[in-house]
C-alpha cells in the first residue's frame, strides 16, 4: 500500500508540474521549436524586455489585481464582520447569495456583465476589469474571513471596551490583529481571481488596453513566441515566492 | 471605588423578559453574588453594569453618577470574564497594559502599573508569555490583573471559579477573597453555584426568573430563606405543606410542626423549609426533649460519604433527606421505622 501510495503522489506530481517544468526549461532554450537537448539561453527573456505589449498589459494585471485586492478586502472584511456582529432581515439569504457567483461559469457571468456595463454606461476599460474583478472577488473574501471570524470570542471586543478603548481602537488592536491571517488569505485569493482572470478580462478589455492573460491569449493566435514561456515563468516564480513568503509568517488555518 | 446601585431595572430580549424590575445596592468596597439558575437574569444583571448592554426601563448609578447610557469604555468598570478573553496576539505584560495604553498613560507609568498588578496577583516573571502557554489558573490570574490594573470603580466577574478544576478553585477562592481586601474595591460576581457564593461573598443576591428572591448576608440567606425557591437553591431543604393550628404549623397526614417564625392567621395554608443537617434521626425507643418537633418517617437508603451520611427517607410518598455526622455508630439499616426531630427554630416558614 504504502509503495502504491507513493507512485501515486508521484503521478500527481508530475501531471501537475511536469508541464510548468517544461515551460520554464524551454523558456531557456534559443531554440524557438522545443529542439533537444537544450542550447541555454536567455535570449527570449531579451526579447520579453522589448516587447512593450506583454509588459505592459503584465503592469496592467498587476495594478488591476491590487486594486481589486485592496476594495474586495477591505468591503468583503467589514462584509465578515457585519455578518458575524448583527442580525438583520435577509441575513441568512444575503449569506446564500455568496455561494452562486463562485458557482456561475465566468463565460455566463462575463456576458452578462459585458451586457450590464454596455447597458449602464459604464462601458469597458479597467475601470469596468476593476468592477467586474472586485464583484468576482468578494464572495471568495467574505467566506475566507468569515471562516476565520468562526473561531472569534465576542468577549474578547467586550473586554477590550470595558478596558476603555473606544470602537476603533477595538478593531484596530483586537480584531484586525485576530483576523489577519484570514484577511492575509483572503487578499491572496482576491489578487488570484483577479490575476488570473481570463473571460472577464477579455470581454470587458478595450484595444491597446489589455491584462496580461489577454495579451498571452492574443499572441498565442497570432502565433507562438517562445517570450510567453519567459513570461510566464517570472509570473509563476514570483507569485510562489509571495506564497512561501506568506506562508512563512502564518500557518493558515491552525492557531497560533 | 464607589457603591453600585440599579433601580427598578428591566430588560427584555424579544419577547423574553430578562430582568423584571430588579432593585439593588451594591455598598463601597463589599463582595456581592448574583446567584441563581441559568435564565435567572444574573448575567444580564452583570453586563448591564458593565454596559454590554442598555435597561429598557430603570436606572444604574455607579459611585452616584447614572450610567444607564454610558458606553462600556466610559464606565470606568473592570471585568473578568468566563473565558477569561485574553488578547491572544498579545504577551501577558501586554494584555494586562491594555487599559493603561488605550489611555495614553507614559510608558514608565504603565511598565510600573503593569509590575504592580502581576506581583499583586502572584505571576511576576511571566510577562513575556502568551496566553496560549499558561495553566487555566495563570490566565484567570492574568484576566484578574488586566480588570483591576486600570483602578476601576467596581469589579465584575464572570463565573469566576467554574473553568478551574476543584483543587484550583478552592486556592483562587482565597486568593480572590484577599486581592479584593487588599485592593478594597467593590467587586460583584455571578454564579450558579451556591458553595462559590456562599464562601466568597459578604452578601448575595438570588435571582430567579428575571427576579430577585432574596438579599442579604449569605448566613442570614442560609438560615432564614423567604422563599422554596431560596431555600433549595442556596442549600439543601426539606419541604413539608401544612395549615396554621394553636400557634403551630398541622401537617397533611397528622404532626403539629412548632416554629419560632410568626404564623398568618389559623386555618391558612403555609410551606415550611427544614435544613437536612438539623433533623436527627432517632429510633423508636430512644429520647426526645419535648421542645423537639417529631415526625415518623422510614429510611429508604444510607448513602456513605466518608465523614457525613446522607439518610434518604420516606415518609407516605414524600422523599426526606437527613444529612448526619459520621460519629462511628452503624447507620441505620433500610427499611426501619425511625422518628426525625428537630427545634423550632428550625423549622423556616417560607413561601412558595
Amino acid at each position: 500500500m504504502k509503495v502504491l501510495g507513493r507512485v501515486y503522489l508521484g503521478f500527481v506530481l508530475v501531471f501537475l508540474y511536469a508541464p510548468i517544468a517544461v515551460m520554464a526549461a524551454m523558456s531557456f532554450n534559443s531554440s524557438q521549436f522545443y529542439q533537444l537537448p537544450i542550447d541555454w539561453s536567455l535570449k527570449w527573456y531579451g526579447a520579453l524586455a522589448g516587447n512593450s505589449r506583454l509588459i505592459d498589459a503584465g503592469l496592467n494585471s498587476i495594478l488591476v489585481a491590487v486594486i481589486t485586492t485592496v476594495i474586495a478586502g477591505t468591503l468583503g472584511t467589514a462584509a465578515a464582520l457585519a455578518f458575524f456582529r448583527y442580525r438583520f432581515r435577509g441575513k441568512r439569504f444575503l449569506q446564500a447569495l455568496l455561494f452562486p457567483p463562485i458557482a456561475i461559469p465566468w463565460l455566463i457571468t462575463g456576458t452578462a456583465m459585458l451586457l450590464f456595463f454596455f447597458w449602464t454606461g459604464i462601458g469597458r476599460g479597467m475601470h469596468a476589469m476593476v468592477l467586474g474583478h472586485v464583484a468576482l472577488a468578494l464572495p471568495y473574501v467574505i467566506i475566507v474571513v468569515s471562516a476565520r471570524l468562526q473561531a472569534f470570542d465576542p468577549d474578547l471586543e467586550a473586554a477590550a471596551r470595558s478596558l476603555g478603548a473606544g470602537p476603533w481602537q477595538v478593531v484596530r488592536y483586537v480584531t484586525l490583529p485576530f483576523l489577519a491571517p484570514g484577511i492575509i488569505a483572503a487578499a491572496l485569493f482576491a489578487f488570484a481571481v483577479s490575476f488570473d482572470q481570463f473571460v472577464i478580462s477579455y470581454f470587458l478589455a478595450v484595444p491597446g488596453v489589455s491584462t496580461l492573460p489577454v495579451e498571452i491569449y492574443t499572441s498565442i493566435r497570432k502565433g507562438f513566441t517562445p517570450e510567453i514561456n519567459a513570461i510566464s515563468t517570472i509570473v509563476i516564480i514570483a507569485s510562489m515566492a509571495l506564497l512561501i513568503g506568506v506562508a512563512r509568517f502564518y500557518r493558515f488555518g491552525g492557531e497560533r | 471605588m464607589a457603591t453600585v446601585s440599579a433601580k427598578g431595572v428591566s430588560k427584555l430580549f424579544g419577547t423574553f423578559k430578562a430582568l423584571d424590575d430588579v432593585s439593588i445596592d451594591f455598598d463601597d468596597g463589599g463582595f456581592y453574588g448574583l446567584l441563581g439558575p441559568s435564565g435567572s437574569g444574573k448575567t444580564t444583571l452583570l453586563r448591564l453594569i458593565a454596559g454590554f448592554e442598555f435597561p429598557d426601563s430603570g436606572s444604574i448609578s455607579i459611585g452616584g453618577e447614572a450610567v444607564e447610557r454610558v458606553p462600556t469604555e466610559k464606565r470606568d468598570v473592570g471585568m473578568m470574564f468566563q473565558s477569561y478573553a485574553l488578547f491572544p496576539n498579545m504577551s501577558v505584560f501586554d494584555n494586562v497594559a491594555f487599559g493603561l495604553t488605550v489611555r495614553r498613560l507614559p510608558a514608565s507609568e504603565i511598565r510600573k502599573r503593569v509590575g504592580e498588578a502581576l506581583q499583586l496577583v502572584r505571576l511576576d516573571g511571566l510577562d513575556q508569555r502568551r496566553p496560549h502557554q499558561l495553566s487555566g489558573g495563570q490566565r484567570q490570574r492574568v484576566a484578574l490583573a488586566r480588570a483591576i490594573v486600570i483602578r476601576p470603580r467596581v469589579l465584575l466577574l464572570d463565573e469566576p471559579l467554574s473553568a478551574l478544576d476543584k483543587a484550583l478553585r478552592t486556592g483562587m477562592q482565597v486568593e480572590l477573597k484577599r486581592i479584593q481586601r487588599e485592593i478594597g474595591i467593590t467587586t460583584i460576581f455571578v454564579t450558579h453555584d451556591q458553595e462559590e457564593a456562599l464562601t466568597l461573598s459578604d452578601r448575595i443576591g438570588v435571582l430567579r426568573e428575571g427576579r430577585l428572591v432574596q438579599e442579604g448576608a449569605p448566613r442570614d440567606i442560609y438560615e432564614r430563606p423567604n422563599s422554596a425557591f431560596a431555600a433549595t437553591f442556596l442549600g439543601d431543604a426539606n419541604l413539608f405543606e401544612g395549615a396554621v393550628e394553636d400557634g403551630a404549623v398541622r401537617l397533611a397526614g397528622g404532626p403539629l410542626v412548632r416554629t419560632d417564625d410568626p404564623l398568618p392567621a389559623a386555618g391558612a395554608s403555609v410551606t415550611v423549609a427544614v435544613r437536612p443537617e438539623r433533623m436527627t434521626v432517632r429510633l423508636e425507643g430512644d429520647d426526645s426533649g419535648p421542645e423537639h418537633n417529631e415526625i415518623g418517617a422510614q429510611v429508604e437508603a444510607a448513602i456513605f460519604a466518608g465523614n457525613s451520611l446522607t439518610y434518604h427517607l420516606k415518609r407516605g410518598d414524600m422523599p426526606i433527606r437527613v444529612f448526619v455526622q459520621n460519629s462511628g455508630a452503624a447507620p441505620v439499616a433500610a427499611g426501619t421505622p425511625v422518628r426525625l426531630t428537630w427545634q423550632p427554630a428550625h423549622t423556616i416558614v417560607v413561601s412558595r
